[in-house]
Order: structure tokens, then C-alpha cells, then sequence
């Protein structure tokens, strides 16, 4: 029933053909037409071309970045690449150095404390005599 | 229906020439826009002339849907036909326009000269079927005007107007029954008095 439903009615279609205007008769200047058409993409259509050029440049230029980065960060030592971003692995560093080093309780106090000269030193134990 | 080989092959090709085009156009390649163009736009003015009554409206129609066609043409899936979602971007904005716009009257329709067999008894009685059947027409709801002359004029098929107005099959031949239906009421009573 359904296909019969989509089948022409050849007497029906001529009498609406008849009566109905027909798009192709109509005064339709196609190559007005066609030409607005093209008038109105113009823009659109440079866009693509410009993106387009663009990206043969932008992807090659990429391409060869991403390679000079992998290539810098092969050749770059370790320590360089990534330094320590606060003073505490630094730190940590110098703690270590200093137990390890062989030097007295006053002058242990006075590294540890960052006193750099003699006077300081000095106050340190000074102060350390009182009660 | 079996679809002989060669023309198999003969539609793969077109649909084949019709990818390259879009990608091309895709890429900004103007020539190739201006060739899917020229293939599309007088199906696209039928449609669009079919929906609105109105040539200018119908024309104006027709651009701006290339341009929004051009727009979206990245969403595009290659390797499906161009025509109905051309023609679908069409309707949508042909039904929204006349939606939006409080739509001028349609052009009336000038009467054809009577044929030169035609005696003067047969050409009056012409224009009185063609009178009664243009009334019949106007009287339609929208849906199943543009249903039935887009299918018995125009000969789009069933699916192709499902697509294109963005209905069900089934509601297309719903409309198209319910058309049907009137405009031969229309045909069968002239016919009677005029026996």
C-alpha cells in the first residue's frame, strides 16, 4: 500500500502541472544567478585558502620545533633540566654535605645557622656560653 | 528494482566526482564551488520556489543557502550525495523565511492561452477546472501542498521529501494521501458536471 502511496498519479500531476507555475519557466537569470552565489562564497572561500596556507606552514614550522625540543632535552644534563624550584632540595643538599664534613660543633652551628665571618662565629659561642 | 552494473559503476563515478568536488571546496578551491553550484542550484530554486511562491524570495533563498551549505561543508560526511542536504538546508530556510516574514501573495499565476485546438467551449471549461483546482490548492494546509507538488510536479520521491522537510516518510504519505485525496475530490466533481 505504502509504495503504491509513492507512485505517480500521471492525471493528478498533469492537471497540478497545469495550474501550478512552473520554477523553470519563471524569468530565472542562472547565470545571475550562479554568479551571486559565487559573489556571496568569495569570502568564506579566501578564508579556507588563507587557513589552508597557513597550516602547510604552521604544521611543517611544529614539526620542527617538537624535533628541536626532543633534541635539546636529549643533549641537556638531567641536573640542568630541572632545577630545584624552592630552596628546600637545596637545602637538603647542604645538610647532607654538612654532616658529612669534618669540621667542629661551633663551626657546624655556625654553617648551619649561615653565619659567613669570624664575628659571627664568635657571637654564636658567646651566646652559646650564657645561660 | 535491479540497477544494471554499468550504471552502478556510472553513479559511483558521479558520486566519486562529487567527493573530489567537495573536498576541493573544502580547500577553497572556487571553481570546484562554483561547478557544485551549477549542478545544484536549479533543484535548489525549485525547491525554494516550490515552498515560498515567490521568485525573488525563492532566488535569495537558493544563495543563502550555498553560502551556509559552504559554511558547514567540514560537518559534511564525504561519500554521501551533496543534493538532499543541499535541499534540506533549502526547505529549513525557505519555511523559516516564510515563517518570519509576513509573506507578500504569491505572484498570481497568468492563465496559459488556450491551445490552438481548443474551441472557445474547451478553453473556458479549462479555466474553470484550473480555477477550481488552484482554489483547491490554496485551500490545503501547507504540509500537503508542498507534499503533493513537490511529488507530482516536481518528482521528488517520498524519502527525498521526508529528508528535505524533515519529516517521516510516513508523514509524507500522510500528507501526500490527504492531498490526494481533496485534489481529486476536485478533478472527479468537474468531470461529472461537465459530461
Amino acid at each position: 500500500m505504502n509504495d503504491e502511496l509513492f507512485r505517480r498519479d500521471p492525471e493528478l500531476g498533469a492537471a497540478l502541472t497545469d495550474v501550478s507555475a512552473d520554477p523553470m519557466s519563471e524569468d530565472v537569470d542562472w547565470t545571475g544567478l550562479r554568479g551571486a552565489i559565487a559573489a556571496r562564497a568569495s569570502f568564506e572561500l579566501a578564508r579556507r585558502r588563507s587557513q589552508r596556507r597557513r597550516m602547510r606552514i604552521a604544521i611543517p614550522a611544529g614539526l620542527a620545533a617538537g624535533v628541536a625540543f626532543l633534541v635539546f632535552l636529549a643533549r641537556t644534563p638531567e641536573r640542568a633540566i630541572l632545577p630545584a624550584v624552592d630552596g628546600t632540595a637545596g637545602a637538603e643538599n647542604s645538610i647532607d654535605e654538612l654532616l658529612d664534613a669534618n669540621v667542629s660543633d661551633v663551626q657546624f652551628r655556625a654553617l648551619l645557622s649561615g653565619a659567613g665571618n669570624a664575628n659571627e662565629l664568635l657571637s654564636i659561642a658567646a651566646a652559646e656560653g650564657q645561660p | 528494482m535491479r540497477v544494471p552494473a554499468r550504471q552502478v559503476s556510472q553513479l559511483r563515478e558521479a558520486d566519486e566526482g562529487e567527493a573530489r568536488l567537495i573536498d576541493a571546496v573544502k580547500a577553497g578551491d572556487a571553481a570546484a564551488f562554483d561547478e557544485l553550484a551549477n549542478r545544484h542550484m536549479r533543484r535548489a530554486f525549485s525547491v525554494a520556489y516550490r515552498l515560498l511562491g515567490q521568485r525573488q524570495d525563492a532566488e535569495d533563498v537558493v544563495q543563502e543557502a550555498f553560502l551556509a551549505a559552504l559554511v558547514k561543508i567540514d560537518t559534511f560526511e564525504r561519500g554521501r550525495p551533496f543534493g538532499p542536504w543541499l535541499l534540506r538546508i533549502v526547505a529549513n530556510r525557505a519555511i523559516n523565511l516564510r515563517k518570519a516574514r509576513a509573506l507578500r501573495q504569491a505572484e498570481p499565476i497568468p492563465d496559459s492561452m488556450a491551445s490552438g485546438g481548443e474551441s472557445p467551449a474547451e478553453a473556458a471549461q479549462r479555466s474553470e477546472l484550473r480555477r477550481e483546482l488552484r482554489q483547491a490548492l490554496a485551500q490545503l494546509p501547507e504540509e500537503q501542498r508542498w507534499v503533493v507538488e513537490l511529488f507530482e510536479i516536481d518528482g521528488f520521491t517520498g524519502p527525498e521529501i521526508a529528508e528535505m522537510l524533515d519529516m517521516a516518510e510516513g508523514t509524507v504519505r500522510w500528507h501526500l494521501h490527504g492531498a490526494r485525496q481533496t485534489l481529486r475530490t476536485v478533478l472527479a466533481h468537474f468531470a461529472v458536471r461537465t459530461r
